[in-house]
């Protein structure tokens, strides 16, 4: 490395001078304009700003003590909602919970955990994870959903039960993929997979977007949508424990509140997950 | 902070009063208005009021301050960019080219003043056309006196990928500097074997 090239690696890392680049410096006419450029940066005079008066008022009108509540106070709603639509899920579906099943639905709701984590989590200086943990979360957690739903094909229920829920079920896209994924119709008594799971993905993301409100999110739509996937997979965890669609079924009707939560997390987090 | 979190009111005086020329300085040289830094460093600031639960008492606030102010001002830009006749944007939808009255370059917070009037002009020019990354990183560090590790935390990045996006600002400032020396015709005093020219 050249010692020019030293030089902007130290004003870089906003580090001191060694002795050699100090004498660097002195030869180095570019390096001087440079150095030069940057002390020129650094503010020596701040522009003048006054409060104004709706700020002021809005300071005068709430000087409340701030009441600080731990982690696991913050935590507790959006678990809660999670443990709520899991016995939900067993005691009104009331299938036949195999141990695939079982694990399956343990997986997505320890998934669903990281995700309330990922959300919630403010770091040392209170700004939370890098967004780039959370989209990671996105992508990752997606994917085990979709290897989960691989597994339930293999365990040898019957294909595509369940599938039968174009009368009630609103979302015709999802039961038309099933419909081609699977080849038939047969009747169910858990037909609405997806409008059941949009309801408990839903519980779960209000409850999670009233947690974490104004948290500093560094990007609130990654937080928002990192909500969404974990509020649409503890609705999938419900599902996968009594459901004995097939491969088509998980994926479309199971994956379709994730996917809906998920936008629309990314959606409302800029707005919701923002002071 | 913690005095104003813990209700004392005149503690956010003080920190409006510490922070805020900082915070709108970064603003202004981020958006290029004058105006439209103020408008941002007051929801800034009532954002900071809303969210102070969310402060984590004994860390640094400016950081903190600092993200808050990022969130403001991109969303500012989104509403901007989408909203094309906005007063505040050009017919493009663009923001506004710096108003002379508001640069930096006239002495309003910063020490360009000790530069040439070329050399400002030519740092002016530059930092407006880094890369918006590569600008933010090099006014929180320059400006607002972030660390690496603040900025990194502030803008949701790694401090490897700070540092880079402040190398290459560097990197660009000093092409422009130099570029304007070579267009120039070689002073008597100035030695014609430069070291960073036969690179």
């Amino acid at each position: 490395m050249s010692a020019c090239d030293a030089v902007l690696d130290a004003l870089s890392e906003g580090e001191a001078f060694s002795p050699s680049l100090a004498s660097h410096l002195s030869s180095c006419k570019d390096c001087q304009k440079l150095v030069e450029a940057d002390r020129a940066l650094a503010p020596t005079t701040l522009p003048r700003v006054r409060m104004s008066a709706a700020l002021r008022d809005a300071v005068e009108h709430d000087t409340a003590p701030v009441v600080y509540r731990s982690a696991w106070r913050r935590a507790a709603l959006p678990a809660g909602a999670i443990v709520a639509v899991l016995v939900a899920g067993v005691t009104a579906l009331r299938g036949a919970v195999t141990p695939v099943a079982l694990v399956s639905a343990v997986v997505l709701a320890a998934l669903a955990l990281v995700g309330v984590a990922l959300v919630l989590y403010r770091g040392e200086m209170g700004l939370g994870p890098r967004p780039a943990w959370r989209w990671a979360f996105v992508g990752g957690a997606s994917a085990l959903f979709g290897a989960l739903g691989l597994a339930r094909a293999s365990t040898g229920v019957s294909p595509g039960a369940g599938a039968n829920w174009l009368a009630s079920d609103p979302f015709m896209g999802a039961t038309a993929i099933d419909a081609v994924t699977n080849g038939h119709t047969t009747s169910s008594p858990y037909g609405t997979c997806a409008s059941t799971g949009m309801i408990f993905a839903v519980v779960v993301g209000v409850g999670f977007l009233w947690s974490a409100r104004r948290t500093v999110a560094v990007q609130p739509a990654a937080s928002g949508a990192c909500a969404g996937v974990a509020a649409g997979l503890a609705a999938a965890a419900s599902l996968q424990l009594s459901c004995p669609g097939g491969l088509g079924h998980h994926l479309a009707a199971h994956g379709l509140p994730i996917l809906v939560t998920a936008l629309a997390g990314a959606f409302l987090g800029r707005r919701a997950l923002a002071p | 902070m913690e005095a104003y979190c813990n209700g004392d009111r005149r503690a956010f005086d003080e920190l409006f009063a510490q922070l805020a020329p900082r915070v709108m300085l970064t603003l202004m040289r981020l958006s290029r208005s004058r105006e439209l830094a103020e408008e941002l460093t007051q929801v800034t600031f009532l954002k900071v009021h809303r969210a102070r639960e969310t402060y984590i008492p004994g860390s640094h606030v400016l950081p903190w301050v600092t993200a808050i102010a990022r969130n403001v001002y991109i969303d500012a830009y989104r509403a901007g960019r989408n909203r094309k006749r906005r007063e505040l944007l050009t017919t493009e939808g663009t923001l506004p080219e710096p108003d002379p009255d508001d640069s930096p370059s006239t002495g309003d917070g910063n020490a360009l003043d000790t530069l040439s009037d070329e050399d400002q002009r030519i740092l002016q020019e530059t930092i407006d056309a880094l890369p918006a990354n590569q600008r933010e990183a090099l006014l929180m560090l320059k400006v607002e006196g972030l660390s690496l590790k603040q900025i990194a935390a502030a803008t949701g990045s790694t401090v490897g990928a700070v540092k880079l996006r402040a190398h290459r600002a560097y990197e660009a400032l000093r092409e422009a500097l130099g570029a304007k020396k070579k267009s120039r015709p070689p002073e008597s005093d100035e030695p014609s074997n430069h070291p960073t020219r036969n690179r």
